[in-house]
This record gives structure tokens, sequence and C-alpha cells, in this order.
């Protein structure tokens, strides 16, 4: 990683007042859920996945049709450097978010005098933690492959894609729907990992691989890239 | 210090370069004119290293233009100013001297002060700059490495009659320390003052190469030329 360009990409994420106000949204929403709610528990990963989503963005992409990416490549700077400095930086903002919201999500919770124990709060933290790590890998994947926000556009089809199978009632189609689903916002099953009296291999492979995978698909995207303005 | 041997860029069926060969040296600055679409950007991305020849190859000091020994003695103003806008003048050229691990704590400022940067400007977003100072910028960032090898790209465009003067003395002195220079431009008066020698680039192949210092001028060598390939 290199440091510059992970705290400029910070900053450079933290000026751009249409994702911040999508993030807050996004962090506020399931607080508000809560806060109504007869039932109040633990929200599930989904909120995590939209701030991940949204957090990483066009973390690439933008930078492409902007041209600003040939700016840094004429520099000291591996391209596998380039794209762990801007994968941190959204993992960064991502988990920073994911734990304002899980704070305030206990605070309502301790509020409403539901009783939270420490273990509940521990998995929901690892829950997240796994998620927002996996779809901000998956996203700056997509980012490579698509200019601008085009990997916005890749990671919303593969979810419809993956939502239209697992309305199908065959087997076979959900375990496709669910693929998809992994695959665009990679999880550890948390609950089964704990349950099993022996650590679930193809779960924790599965996960690790698909990260594994995607950071070596975007590196050799990245690597392979010609930026030139009059290849465009 | 760069020698081109046979390059060739196709993209398709278009070849954007065909065959180029030249050899630049130490300190030596040249200027690369043609008309659009002749491949000038092409030839330029190829010596950045910011995209792969189909055939031949460059070598910057015996370097491929790739390595990251090549990049750290290299600098480049580009032509469509594409920086993170969000950032102030003075934030760039600071990213920029911190990946090239400028350990001068002033080495910012007094390269802004050295382009003419204006002051007040310094710490205002670029995206309120004027065309002529992202192109002061520009240079502030290409220069901030101290580089051996500096790549310009219409370096002189939207730049004012008192910026293209101080652009003239600054390639001048670092023509003086050594400094090879290669050049861009469609600015055949600029190009006369600062470059030793042009390459007269169509079709993505150099069809002649002259210096400039001689009684001619460098219109008058480009009107020629184009003539006698039209």
């Amino acid at each position: 990683m290199n440091i510059p360009v992970y705290v400029s990409t910070l900053r450079q994420l933290l000026s751009q007042p249409v994702r911040i106000g999508a993030l807050i949204g996004a962090t506020i929403l399931p607080l508000l859920q809560l806060v109504v709610d007869p039932d109040p528990h633990v929200a599930t990963t989904m909120f995590a996945t939209c701030i991940a989503v949204i957090a990483s963005a066009g973390i690439i992409g933008l930078e492409i049709t902007t041209g600003s990416v040939a700016l840094f490549f004429t520099r000291p700077l591996t391209r596998a450097k380039y794209l762990a400095s801007r994968w941190s930086a959204a993992a960064t903002i991502s988990l920073a978010m994911m734990l304002i919201g899980l704070t305030g999500e206990v605070a309502i919770l301790m509020a409403r005098h539901v009783e939270v124990s420490p273990i509940a709060i521990a998995l929901a933290l690892a829950d997240r933690f796994f998620v927002v790590t996996g779809t901000v890998s998956m996203m700056v994947c997509f980012s490579t492959f698509a200019s601008s926000l085009g990997d916005l556009l890749i990671w919303g089809s593969i979810q419809t894609v993956a939502l239209s199978l697992g309305a199908v009632p065959m087997g076979s189609f959900h375990d496709a729907s669910r693929l998809l689903q992994r695959i665009a916002a990679p999880m550890l099953d948390l609950d089964r990992v704990l349950v099993s009296s022996r650590l679930p291999w193809s779960e924790v492979s599965g996960y690790a691989g698909t990260i594994t995978l995607a950071a070596a698909i975007a590196i050799f995207v990245m690597n392979r890239k010609e930026l030139s303005y009059a290849s465009e | 210090m760069i020698v081109i041997d046979h390059l060739t860029k196709r993209y398709g069926r278009t070849l954007a370069l065909r065959g180029v060969d030249l050899t630049v040296g130490r300190g030596e600055a040249i200027g690369i004119i043609g008309p659009n679409g002749a491949g000038k950007t092409t030839l330029m991305a190829a010596l950045l290293g910011l995209i792969d020849p189909s055939e031949g190859t460059v070598l910057i000091d015996g370097c491929s233009p790739h390595s990251l020994t090549t990049k750290r003695r290299t600098g480049y103003v580009p032509e469509r100013i594409g920086f993170s806008r969000w950032m102030s003048g003075r934030q760039l050229v600071t990213l920029h001297a911190r990946i090239c691990e400028v350990r001068d704590r002033h080495a910012v400022e007094s390269m802004l002060d050295r382009v003419g940067l204006d002051r007040a400007a310094w710490d205002r977003p670029l995206r309120k700059y004027s065309r002529g100072m992202l192109q002061r910028t520009a240079l502030a960032q290409a220069l901030i490495g101290s580089p051996d090898v500096l790549f310009l790209d219409e370096p002189t465009s939207g730049i004012d009659p008192a910026g293209a003067i101080r652009f003239r003395e600054i390639v001048h002195e670092l023509k003086a320390g050594g400094v090879t220079i290669v050049v861009n431009s469609h600015q055949l008066d600029q190009m006369e003052r600062i470059c030793d020698r042009v390459a007269f680039l169509r079709a993505g192949r150099i069809e002649a190469i002259e210096c400039v210092r001689g009684e001619e001028r460098l219109e008058d060598i480009f009107l020629k030329l184009e003539g006698a390939v039209a």
C-alpha cells in the first residue's frame, strides 16, 4: 500500500457530498427502523453491504474516466499498490460507517431496554467486517473493468439476476442465486463456523478464495490496462 | 538517453505508430509535431509506459519505461488535465512529492513559486483554476521529483504570455542542467524557442527530423513537409 495515495483517497471520498450523504443515509436508516420496530434486534448485514457499495462505487473507474490514474502510473508506484491503497481507503470509510451504525444500534437497543449480549455484538461486528471487506474487494475488482460508475451497474446486475433466480422454486436455481449473491457480497457465515465442532473449511475457503480471486483479477486487469487518451 | 527502436502500436486494425525510430541525447529537447491523429499522444504514452508497444522497444537510459527506476527519473505534463479537481494545487504537488519520496519540506512551495502559480491560488481547489493555472500546477508536479527526463504534452496551451516566457526560462534551465525533454505541441513558435530538433510525425511514421537552430523557420519547415507528404 502507498500511504500518500491512501490518505489522498480518504480525503477524496470524504470530499464528495453525494457519497457522504448516501453513506449517512445507509447508516441512519437501520437506526430509524430500530426506533420504531416493535420487536427490535440487531439488524442484518444488508446495510453493511450498502455502505460498502456506496463507499467504493467508481473507486477506480471514475479515476480512469477523469484520466487522473494515468498521472499516477507515470510515478514510481506499482498498479497493485495503487489498487491496494484505493481498496484500503474505501474499506476504512466503510468500516468506520459500519462501526458508527452498530454503536448507534446498540445504543438504541439499550435505550429501549432490550438485552444485547456482548457475544451478539461481537458476532454482528465480525459478520459486518467480513461483509464490508468482501464487498469492497468485489467493487474494486468490478471497477477495474468498467469506467465511471460501471461497477455499480455490474454489482446491481448480479444482484438482480441473483434475486430473480432465487424467486424460482427449484433447488439448482436457488443454489445459483446464492452463489451470485456470494460473488456480489462475499460473506462468512459465522453462525455455521461457530456452531460446527470442526472448522467448515468450505465456508472459510469460499470466502477467502472469492476475495483472493477478485484481487488477482483486479491486479491482472489493471496491469493490462492501456492508459492513453489516444486509445479511448 | 531515449532510444526508440521500430516502435509500432496497433489498435485493432488501426496502426497508430508504424516503426518509429528515434534517439534523443541527454540534455536535448526534441519536439514532436504533426497533424491531428498523427500518433503524437500514442508515442508519448508509449514513452511513459502507459501503453505496451505492439512491436519494437523504448529504452530510457537502458531501462524500460515501465520500470520504477525509469518512473523515478521522469516527469510528465499531460495534455488533458485529469487531476482530481477536489484537491488544491498545493495538495496535488504535495501528493506527487510524497509518492516520489521528496525529502525537502519546502520543495512544494518553492516549486509552486518557480512555476509562477499565484500564492493566493495555492490552497484553492483545482476546479476553480483557469486552464493556465492548471498548466502551471501540472508543470510543478512534473518537476517535483527533479526528473532527468521530462515529457510535455501541449504544455503551454492556455498559459498567458508571462507564463509562456516563464515556462521557456524553466525549460532552458532544465536543459542546462542536463534534463532531456520531449515536447508534443502544435505551438510551433514555442517549439522553435525550446527545441533543438523536431520530429515530424504523420500517420504514425516519422517523416523527417530537422534541427531547429538553422536559418529556416519551423513553420516553413512544417509547411514544406506537409506539402511534400500530402
